[in-house]
């Protein structure tokens, strides 16, 4: 039977002959392309081409995203601004009432630290789950699957402008100013911490579809990454112990956790100690630092992040081939 | 979608799988010399299969979390399934191929491959232009997505920009007949609904390239019919189809060339008609293997009958003016009738226990179940409602008048029973058949003369008015 298997005399029926002149053919063949992603397509340039090609689709994909995140929810959309509300609402009582600090509008500055907090856990969450939660679309279509993760990512910008916008009101209710000179300080922060986002997105997603621990995994690793973050409590505190402990130079050490730069960069410019009366200002001495203390630390975060991209698209591509056995 | 000119929107599907996966080395240079020298030259090529292999790791679907990945790290080396083998095929610009297979032969393996939903463990697919799958009719819905909301989505995994979709928006709504429904969660949808919108996005999208499974294997029979006129005309606009199926029907009515999948091994390449036949060849072989299996151990000790064997003769043979049948027949199932032949079955029986009352049924049809004639002995082989037969071995001969059949395979399956039909004793499923070859390619199940006559009635009067107002109209404008 295998003498069969070469075609003796394949003839094409006659007219799709007579559509196709020979001249055409070489110029035909050229355009012939692989489907699929092939295993050894890791170049990171041309995987960021390929989801730049498919721009549509990402938007789309956002777009869907967000409407399906709210879609059977009575209260919709307004759940983007219901939550961080409450979530501030609750932190304050706790940290006003039942455990008084010392911290001047201990409200802006939650709500400084948690937009961009915010942002690295949802997204990262969103990402890690992206193609487990896509398989109906994964087992059935061809697309650059990265898209997913990334789109999982841009759907949270519209969580984190929302969070922006109770920011802003409230610094307009307290009436205090942020700092608009490094404002781009700012601006850089989001910056970086949509490249952590989509670096572990990206990762965490490829992982997510092998081993289904990741996302119980990363629910706890989050948890521990706030606590060890400078969301609720002072950065003075944690630097100040370390400097104590260790030396000054063991500082540095700190930033190792990517999200505290970010963190500081963030409640240095929008929560502004600096706009204190000096008695107030003294608890916050180690967070006054000049704009390249910031900038610096800023850099290390982003290395961190662009090396999780570049290690996370690697493994994305060489598991990508068995998503649709996997799931 | 008529008016949508193809050469401008084409212009518009900027961002398509054609310019999209970069690969390294890619193989067209290599491809045209491999095409040199066997498959097809002629015609542009849409898709080229190429030393297509998939292994996969049982076990691996099973240890989903980490530690047992983590206790058992080399497990997965050993068992190992060989779904596709060293595939190569071409499939031209235009032409409607078929992949034909039965459950189990690689062939969904085959067309996940193609879609690029699965990464071959070697080889790889080339595709020109947009390729789109429609995979159990699914086309990759969103359940929390609105039906317009999803046919724009799988406009933007197809490539296509936004206005495109637009442009096609109401057809495919129309074909689809969703339109009170187009703004209803896909996942309140039937799965009639959605085999529809399946359908409908992917042959107006127009696609390159369509991968379709199992194409009328869902929907009613109008919506079959639909499908099958969309089909029509989807290859009428030179587009080309690859349509996986198990049905010789579906291949045949569809396809022009075909390729013939076994065990993960293609075994046949060729015309559609020449692939039907390596693919009933392929079917039987395997029937074989399966009723070989348990020969002795699943019959019953105590039936009373035992079915030993069948073969076929036509009638020729019958007469005994041809060669002895036995000594002809290499196998049970070779017998080649023209349409209209007289066909005789001649089954062996053994009886082991005469006091127990058995009758014989016969039946004929077609590989695919389809029951043709379905006849008990009652009131044959002597009369009685059950055949009195001494204990040992005896042949019974059943004569079918002339079978006015197409060219297709057709199975006898034999059944002894209770008189009444209450109980079966013993059942021997597809123990012989026989082909019959008109020689020509036609549809459909029976070969009875069809004759047709053309009367084109007068003109009516009334026709005749209109035709002189028209003339009338046009008068005044040829006076100058």
């Amino acid at each position: 039977m295998t003498d069969t298997a070469r075609p003796t005399s394949p003839s094409p029926s006659t007219s799709t002959e007579s559509h196709f002149p020979a001249t055409a053919v070489d110029e035909d063949r050229s355009r012939l392309r692989p489907i699929g992603t092939l295993p050894d397509d890791t170049g990171i340039l041309s995987q960021m081409v390929r989801v730049w090609r498919y721009r549509d689709l990402l938007l789309n994909l956002t777009k869907r995203e967000v409407k399906s995140r709210h879609k059977n929810s009575a209260l919709g959309v307004a759940w983007n601004l219901l939550n961080p509300l409450l979530q501030m609402f609750i932190y304050t009582v706790v940290f006003t009432y039942f455990m008084p600090g010392r911290t001047p509008m201990f409200p802006l500055k939650l709500l400084s630290g948690m937009a961009i907090f915010g942002l690295f856990t949802t997204s990262v969450t969103a990402g890690a789950s992206s193609i487990v939660g896509n398989s109906a679309v994964v087992t059935k279509i061809w697309f650059p699957r990265e898209i997913l993760p990334v789109a999982a990512v841009a759907s949270n910008l519209v969580t984190f402008a929302s969070r922006v916008i109770i920011l802003v009101v409230a610094l307009i209710i307290y009436w205090h100013a942020p700092d608009w000179k490094d404002m781009w300080l700012a601006l850089f922060a989001v910056f970086v911490t949509l490249v952590l986002s989509v670096g572990f997105g990206v990762l965490l997603s490829a992982l997510n579809v092998f081993f289904r621990d990741v996302e119980h995994f990363l629910e706890l690793a989050l948890l521990a990454l706030f606590w060890f973050t400078p969301v609720v409590w002072n950065y003075s505190f944690l630097a100040s112990y370390v400097i104590d402990r260790f030396g000054p130079q063991w500082e540095r050490l700190i930033m190792l956790n990517p999200l505290i730069p970010v963190v500081t960069t963030f409640e240095r410019v929008l929560y502004n100690p600096t706009g204190f009366p000096p008695e107030q200002q003294q608890q916050f001495d180690l967070l006054i630092r000049p704009t390249e203390w910031y900038l610096q630390n800023l850099l290390v975060s982003l290395t961190v992040g662009v090396v999780a991209l570049v290690v996370g698209l690697r493994v994305f591509t060489r598991l990508e081939g068995s998503f649709a056995e996997q799931l | 979608m008529s008016e949508m000119p193809s050469a401008a929107s084409s212009e518009h599907r900027s961002p398509g799988p054609a310019a999209a996966p970069l690969g390294r080395g890619a193989g067209p240079d290599r491809r045209a010399e491999e095409t040199g020298n066997g498959a097809v030259e002629d015609s542009a090529v849409a898709v080229s299969v190429i030393e297509l292999s998939k292994i996969f790791r049982l076990d691996a679907s099973g240890a989903k979390t980490a530690k047992e990945r983590l206790l058992h790290p080399s497990r997965g080396s050993n068992s190992k399934f060989t779904a596709l083998e060293q595939v190569s095929f071409d499939v031209v610009q235009g032409e409607t191929f078929g992949v034909l297979g039965h459950n189990g032969s690689g062939k969904s393996t085959l067309l996940k491959l193609m879609a690029g939903i699965m990464r071959p463990t070697a080889g790889r697919v080339l595709v020109r232009g947009r390729l789109a799958a429609l995979l159990e009719l699914g086309a990759g819905f969103h359940p929390d997505l609105t039906g317009r909301e999803n046919i724009y989505l799988n406009g933007s995994i197809l490539g296509l920009d936004r206005n495109y979709v637009r442009a096609a928006f109401n057809d495919i709504v129309d074909f689809a007949e969703l339109h009170q429904f187009i703004d209803v969660q896909v996942k309140h949808y039937s799965s009639g609904m959605r085999a529809r919108l399946g359908f409908s996005v992917a042959t107006h999208l127009e696609p390159d390239v369509l991968l379709i499974d199992e194409v009328l294997a869902v929907g009613d029979e109008t919506f079959r019919n639909k499908c099958m006129e969309r089909v029509h005309k989807f290859r009428s606009m030179g587009r080309t189809m690859i349509i996986v199926s198990h049905s010789a029907d579906t291949v045949r009515q569809l396809c022009s060339r075909a390729a013939v999948l076994d065990q993960g091994r293609l075994i046949h390449l060729g015309p559609a008609d020449d692939a039907i036949v390596a693919y009933r060849k392929a079917l039987n072989a395997r029937q074989q293997r399966l009723a070989d299996k348990p020969p002795g151990a699943a019959r019953p000790a105590k039936s009373p009958v035992v079915i030993e064997s069948a073969h076929l003769i036509d009638a020729i043979e019958a007469a005994g003016t041809s060669t002895p049948p036995r000594h002809r027949a290499t196998s049970n199932k070779d017998l080649v009738v023209k349409p209209g032949t007289p066909v005789t079955a001649v089954v062996t029986i053994s009886v082991h226990d005469a006091t127990v009352p058995v009758r014989l049924r016969i039946t004929l049809r077609t590989p695919e179940g389809l029951l043709l004639i379905n006849r008990a002995t009652s009131g044959l082989l002597g009369g009685g409602s059950s055949l009195d037969l001494p204990e040992g071995r005896h042949e019974a001969s059943f004569h079918f008048g002339p079978l006015p059949l197409r060219d297709g395979q057709y199975l006898i399956d034999i059944t002894a029973e209770t008189p009444d039909g209450g109980h079966q004793f013993a059942r021997r499923a597809g123990l012989a058949g026989f082909s019959v070859e008109a020689g020509g390619r036609g549809l459909g199940l029976l070969a009875v003369p069809v004759t047709a006559e053309l009367v084109t009635p007068k003109p009516t009067p009334r026709r005749r008015a209109d035709d002189r107002r028209e003339a009338g109209e046009r008068a005044p404008t040829s006076v100058p």
